[in-house]
C-alpha cells in the first residue's frame, strides 16, 4: 500500500505526497547528462540528480516511522523510470547541518525496503579537504545495461580525486 | 550559442556542484509553490485520496 502522489508542473520532474500526519514530501529529478564526467557517454542523457524534502510539516517535530512513505516513494520512483529503464539517479545527503548520517539512515531505511524488488543501490563516500564526508548514492534498475559503466565513471572521479590528494 | 559545460573532475567539485544544485532546485520550488499550478496539483492530489480511501 501507498499515499497517493501527483506528478506537478513544477519546473523539475517533481513529485508530492501527504502522509496520513499530514507531512507533505516532494520528490526531484534534475536532469544533469554530465554528471559523471563528460555527457557523450552512452548513458550521459539518462543521469539525474533526485532530491527527496519535506515541504510542509504541520508540527515543530520530525516526521515520525511511516512505513507506508517506503512504498510510496518506491512507487513514484517506477512510474519516474518508465519513461527510462536506463534512468540513473544520484542522491547527495547534504552535510551543512552535520546530519548527513541522520539522512543516510533514513534514506537507506526507504531504500532497503524496495531494494529486493528490480532496483539497485551503489553507495559512495565523497570526501571535501576538511575531510567532511557527504555520503552520495546511485540508484539505477537492476536491468539497466550500462551499470558497469556508470560505477566506472563514478570510481573514476573518486580515484582521480584520492590521487590529487596524495599528491 | 552552445553552453559548455566542463567535467567535475574532483570531488571537492563535485560536492559543491551538488549541493549548489540541490538548493537550486528547492530554491527554484519556491516560485512554483506561489502559483496557481500547485493549488491544480493539489486538486488532483486530493482528488486520488478521495479515490483512494484517504491515503
Amino acid at each position: 500500500m501507498a499515499y497517493s502522489f501527483q506528478k506537478t508542473k513544477d519546473l523539475f520532474n517533481t513529485y508530492i505526497f501527504e502522509t496520513k500526519s499530514k507531512v507533505f514530501y516532494r520528490l526531484k529529478f534534475k536532469h544533469s547528462p554530465f554528471m559523471l564526467g563528460d555527457n557523450k557517454k552512452a548513458f550521459s542523457e539518462s543521469i539525474f540528480e533526485f532530491v527527496i524534502e519535506v515541504f510542509f510539516n504541520p508540527v515543530d517535530k520530525l516526521p515520525s516511522k511511516d512505513d507506508l512513505i517506503s512504498e510510496t516513494i518506491h512507487q513514484i520512483l517506477l512510474d519516474f523510470f518508465q519513461s527510462n529503464n536506463e534512468t540513473i539517479c544520484l542522491y547527495i545527503c547534504d552535510s551543512s547541518d552535520g546530519k548527513q548520517l541522520v539522512r543516510r539512515r533514513k534514506f537507506n531505511q526507504w531504500f532497503d525496503y524496495f531494494e529486493k524488488s528490480n532496483f539497485v543501490k551503489y553507495d559512495e563516500i565523497l570526501f571535501d579537504k576538511n575531510d567532511n564526508e557527504f555520503p552520495i548514492s546511485l540508484i539505477m534498475q537492476k536491468h539497466n545495461k550500462y551499470i558497469p559503466e556508470v560505477i566506472a565513471a563514478f570510481q573514476e572521479i573518486i580515484n582521480e580525486n584520492n590521487q590529487d590528494k596524495s599528491e | 550559442m552552445e553552453t559548455i559545460i566542463k567535467p567535475k573532475r574532483t570531488q571537492e567539485e563535485l560536492i559543491k556542484y551538488l549541493l549548489d544544485s540541490k538548493k537550486q532546485m528547492l530554491k527554484e520550488s519556491e516560485e512554483y509553490f506561489k502559483s496557481s499550478a500547485f493549488i491544480d496539483d493539489m486538486k488532483k492530489l486530493k482528488q486520488k485520496q478521495k479515490q483512494n480511501n484517504g491515503l
